[in-house]
């Protein structure tokens, strides 16, 4: 089991109470707190439990200090730190061993460690203490499914079910029993009981769809198999309550948040957060984890008014820019997206990827040497993206900054020899840049007509016709040019045939409202 | 922290290493140079298979990045033939798997793509204390890709088998024949995403059935961080298993068929769920290590994320009891198995020929380990080359009668996490030491028989040398 990170343990002066038998009580760790940003109040609470224990050790009676320890464990436990809560809990219940809250809550720490062995050990030892605990009836039912030993499990769940009467955790866990011994038919008459129970409960579809696979209901199997999810049903458990509401921090529930949404447990994870977030508005990680959360619950309403909060409270968050300039983007709202990349390049002149999407949208607007300027920066972040490269060159190509287009596009080329799209670009801006060498007008017509050799395409054709018309082969070029006018083509097409015409190369790669500068083919993907 | 690549290992990339097997010593030598392999994209994985039937293996590269083919030219040398036979996917791609989806006699391709992930699209997560990498959702998924052999030159048919319906993060691919009609199947671990598995119809199309079949996600509904994939008949009752591997606090998942292509989720009845739960497993296989004629499990472990966690792991065995429960294998503390390191991919391969499996382990930041296996030999065992049109006969099923009733074994390279492994199979015969049958279903669909082999040795067994049983 492993502490909640970055605590810092230090150990105090020993505790070794004298009664009981077994195992002595241990020294418990004393804990850094900072990280947690607990409010005064919990501050205030751990303090005085741990001030009273040393103070009681060796004066209090056994059963005192235990309840010290037991209460300090559910702190602890409320913050999700578990090792010094198992360490409380173990003294307690070492102090007294008639008291089955300590140790059910010793099983339930283990539960969540896996430990499932002492866990187990643990439940049986509160059933002893407190025969109709129904809690620990239930986690004993699950110890034993998780094992495998599916008599026991049985026992257990049907024990939870004479006491709580349609429990729908228990007959959930009676149904999965029934279908790991493929007793398909009441597996799925269990399920469905349970699902009645707790409609809303969408883990159980998917072990209800299962049993109805076995029965060969394949529609009704594909029907729960849509609605399948990961809220378990809710089970009666006082003490786990009594935990929960230790643990009050915006903290604790960021990472109890995080824990429900790691197994996929979005509507409880949105819960936490928005707890966090009522108890610490200032807290940016639990706006932006709430924000997440409603997403991906597909609540895109509120997850765009939670946006909106974000950016009023933070209006540096360059992150919550980024997000806002993607919803408008996503709408089609150009402008506005604009804006807000700005907003998050200008607070984080670090983020990357917001760059690269302001710099695209540029060039999508037509802005095309500001653009040229962002790709440029992106490009001294990332020397070795061709992509960068490649849209580096289309935009000082757009820009009408031609002869420092070449650079870029060579040095992409020469990474990726074969990618077609950097190669039809380089010959177009070597063929029509004034500042490209004889030598690279004279490559440019070599890789144009391979290319054209390789695939005869109107874009190769007239990529072709550039490159010989910049070497002086306009009769070929004309001819080529020629193939590719119409009365209803681009009009580009036309303008050029008669710069051959005239004996002039082309003026530029492509007309300025080129979609190629515009919405520029992702050069991964080939 | 790992040593710096000396002058002759610059610039990096991937190596070719020759086993120059010696008095039974295991020597590998660097053969790179000589070899002519230029692996220089940003390497992730591997896949073998014969694509142009000559008898040599060839070798498919995966990367971040254009993927590379590498053409054997039967003399030590080999030749990039990417371009050509039109395979360089440029997508980021980690597993791959050689095998003849329509049973024409060649060797397809399938190619595991994971995450449309560049550099201009990185994340960090965490916070700014403690940055960390972030979950494979927070990036589009790309499409895997199918690649059908025409004689040497791939054709893409991705969207024409249907393989382009659906999609996910690919880490581990795996083809096999699951429901036992003759055409392989095809299974592929997504990374917290549902996992596919493409069911072969044998008329070119592929459907993905897993979230009816049950091998899409965990007995609870969750889809898991699949990683790596082992395929056998684990239960011994004539169809494949599957065994998929994952983050630490999911546990691994034994998917069990019942024949049909039909899967539950095995791993509490096989003791699998506690002792896998702490670790973040990768590239694992089943292999009967012990020969005793029960498929033990092996798992490279090591962890992802978590700045303040551990990153190194132990990598764990488990021992079947022959009756499908695990136990693992806690190693003593000398044993290479119990030293913590990032582990990923895992191939496997007897190395020394004396009849068990040993294992190669791929560690971030560190070299990789050859865990050379010491307990197999000691068992009598049977060992296979099982060959077609003069090459490895991957998807055909070896089954041998022994102590155990009959054991089948499949002729594979791919599975476990970008890794390739020996295409031989091997049975474990425990303390039986007289002669064994084998039977072969050829993946034409003609069965062959072989009476009598001797045990303690290898055997090259061609296909229509062997005693017709079904034409």
């Amino acid at each position: 089991m492993r502490l909640v990170s970055a605590l810092l343990f230090l150990m105090v002066a020993a505790t070794t109470p004298a009664a009981g038998t077994g195992p002595r009580a241990v020294d418990l760790p004393e804990t850094d707190f900072s990280e947690l940003k607990l409010d005064a109040q919990a501050a205030q609470r751990f303090d005085e439990l741990q001030i009273e224990i040393r103070r009681k050790r060796r004066i209090a009676p056994a059963g005192d200090l235990a309840a010290l320890y037991g209460e300090l464990g559910m702190l602890y436990h409320g913050y999700l730190l578990f090792d010094p809560a198992l360490l409380s809990y173990e003294n307690a219940a070492y102090l007294d061993p008639s008291d089955f809250r300590w140790i059910y809550l010793v099983g339930v720490v283990l539960q969540h460690g896996n430990a499932l062995d002492g866990a187990e050990t643990a439940f049986r030892k509160t059933l002893e203490l407190n025969p109709g605990y129904s809690p620990a009836l239930r986690r004993l039912g699950d110890v034993t499914l998780a094992a495998n030993r599916l008599d026991e499990a049985e026992y257990f769940y049907d024990a939870v079910l004479r006491l709580l009467h349609h429990s729908p955790y228990a007959l959930e866990g009676l149904g999965v029993i029934e279908l790991r011994r493929k007793s398909y038919r009441r597996a799925v008459q269990l399920m469905e009981t349970a699902l009645e129970q707790a409609p809303r409960a969408d883990r159980i579809h998917y072990s209800l769809a299962m049993a109805y696979r076995g029965l060969g209901d394949a529609e009704s199997a594909r029907e729960h198999l849509a609605q399948r999810g990961h809220k378990k049903p809710g089970a009666h458990d006082p003490l786990m309550m009594e935990v929960s509401n230790q643990g009050s921090s915006a903290y604790t529930h960021v990472q109890r948040g995080l824990l429900a949404a790691r197994e996929g447990d979005y509507e409880k994870a949105s819960g936490e957060f928005a707890t966090a977030v009522a108890q610490d508005p200032e807290n940016q990680d639990a706006h932006m984890a709430l924000y997440d959360s409603l997403n991906r619950l597909g609540r895109t309403d509120e997850a765009r008014a939670q946006l909106d909060t974000i950016l009023e409270l933070f209006p540096d968050n360059a992150v919550a820019h980024y997000q806002k300039a993607q919803q408008l983007d996503q709408a089609g709202d150009t402008e506005r997206a604009l804006v807000h990349y700005r907003d998050a390049v200008g607070s984080d002149p670090g983020y990357v990827r917001a760059r690269y999407y302001l710099a695209n949208k540029l060039m999508e607007s037509g802005e095309f040497a500001e653009a040229a300027g962002h790709y440029a920066t992106l490009r001294t972040a990332l020397p070795d993206e061709i992509r960068i490269l490649y849209q580096l060159g289309l935009a000082r190509l757009a820009s009408g900054d031609c002869d420092r287009a070449l650079d870029p596009l060579e040095t992409a080329w020469t990474a990726n020899p074969r990618q077609y799209l950097i190669l039809v670009a380089l010959v177009r801006a070597a063929a029509t840049c004034p500042a490209a060498t004889a030598a690279q007008r004279q490559q440019a017509l070599t890789l144009a007509r391979e290319l054209h050799g390789n695939q005869h395409t109107p874009d190769t054709t007239e990529t072709l016709a550039m490159a010989l018309a910049a070497n002086g082969g306009f009769e070929e070029a004309i001819a080529l040019q020629t193939q590719l006018v119409s009365p209803r083509g681009a009009p580009h097409l036309a303008a050029n045939l008669r710069y051959f015409q005239d004996g002039q190369p082309a003026p530029s790669a492509w007309p300025p409202d080129s979609r190629t500068y515009r919405s520029p083919p992702p050069v991964a993907d080939g | 922290m790992p040593c710096p690549p000396s002058e002759a290992q610059l610039p990096l990339m991937g190596r070719l290493y020759r086993n120059d097997l010696s008095d039974g010593e295991i020597r590998f030598v660097d053969v790179t140079v000589a070899s002519g392999l230029r692996a220089t994209g940003y390497g992730m994985g591997v896949a073998t298979g014969d694509i142009d039937n000559d008898g040599d293996v060839d070798l498919y590269i995966t990367n971040f990045g254009s993927n590379q083919l590498w053409v054997n030219n039967g003399d030590g040398t080999f030749s990039d033939r990417t371009v050509a036979a039109g395979v360089g996917d440029p997508r980021w791609s980690v597993s791959a798997s050689f095998f003849d989806y329509d049973r024409d006699g060649w060797l397809d391709l399938y190619v595991g793509n994971y995450l449309d992930f560049n550099y201009s699209n990185q994340q960090v997560c965490g916070n700014e204390e403690r940055p960390d990498y972030c979950s494979p959702l927070h990036w589009n998924v790309t499409r895997d890709r199918l690649f059908r052999n025409t004689g040497g030159i791939f054709e893409d048919v991705t969207e024409k088998t249907g393989i382009g319906n659906f999609f996910g993060n690919a880490l581990g691919v795996v083809a096999a024949d699951f429901n036992g009609d003759g055409f392989e199947d095809l299974y592929v671990a997504n990374d917290s995403m549902l996992n596919l598995l493409w069911m072969n119809d044998g008329e070119g199309h592929f459907r993905n059935t897993a979230l009816l079949a049950g091998a899409a996600v965990n007995a609870d509904g969750h889809p898991e961080a699949g990683m790596g994939i082992g395929v056998a008949d684990h239960d011994g009752d004539g169809d494949l298993d599957l065994f998929i591997t994952h983050l630490s606090r999911e546990t691994s998942t034994l998917y069990v068929n019942d024949g049909r292509a039909r899967f539950s989720d095995g791993t509490a009845n096989a003791g699998l769920a506690q002792t896998t739960f702490p670790f973040t497993s990768f590239g694992t296989a089943w292999l009967d290590y012990d020969n005793d004629g029960w498929l033990d499990i092996l798992t490279a472990n090591g962890g992802v994320l978590g700045s303040l966690h551990p990153l190194a792991q132990r990598n764990q065995l488990f021992h079947n009891d022959g009756a499908g429960v695990y136990e693992e294998i806690i190693p003593g503390n000398q044993n290479p198995l119990a030293q913590p390191r990032v582990s990923r991919g895992a191939a496997f391969g007897d190395l020394d020929n004396d009849g068990d499996t040993d294992v190669v382990i791929s560690n971030n930041a560190g070299p990789a380990r050859v865990l050379r296996n010491e307990t197999g030999q000691n068992a009598h065992w049977l060992g296979l080359r099982v060959l077609s049109n003069g090459r490895d006969a991957h998807g055909a099923v070896v089954v041998a009668q022994t102590g155990n009733g009959s054991v089948r074994r499949r002729v594979q390279t791919d599975g476990s996490y970008a890794s390739a492994r020996d295409p031989r199979v091997r049975f474990g015969l425990g303390s039986r030491d007289t002669p064994i049958s084998i039977r072969v279903y050829w993946p034409d669909g003609t069965v062959e028989n072989w009476p009598e082999l001797a045990i303690d040795r290898y055997h090259e067994l061609e296909q229509h040398h062997g005693n017709t049983l079904k034409q």
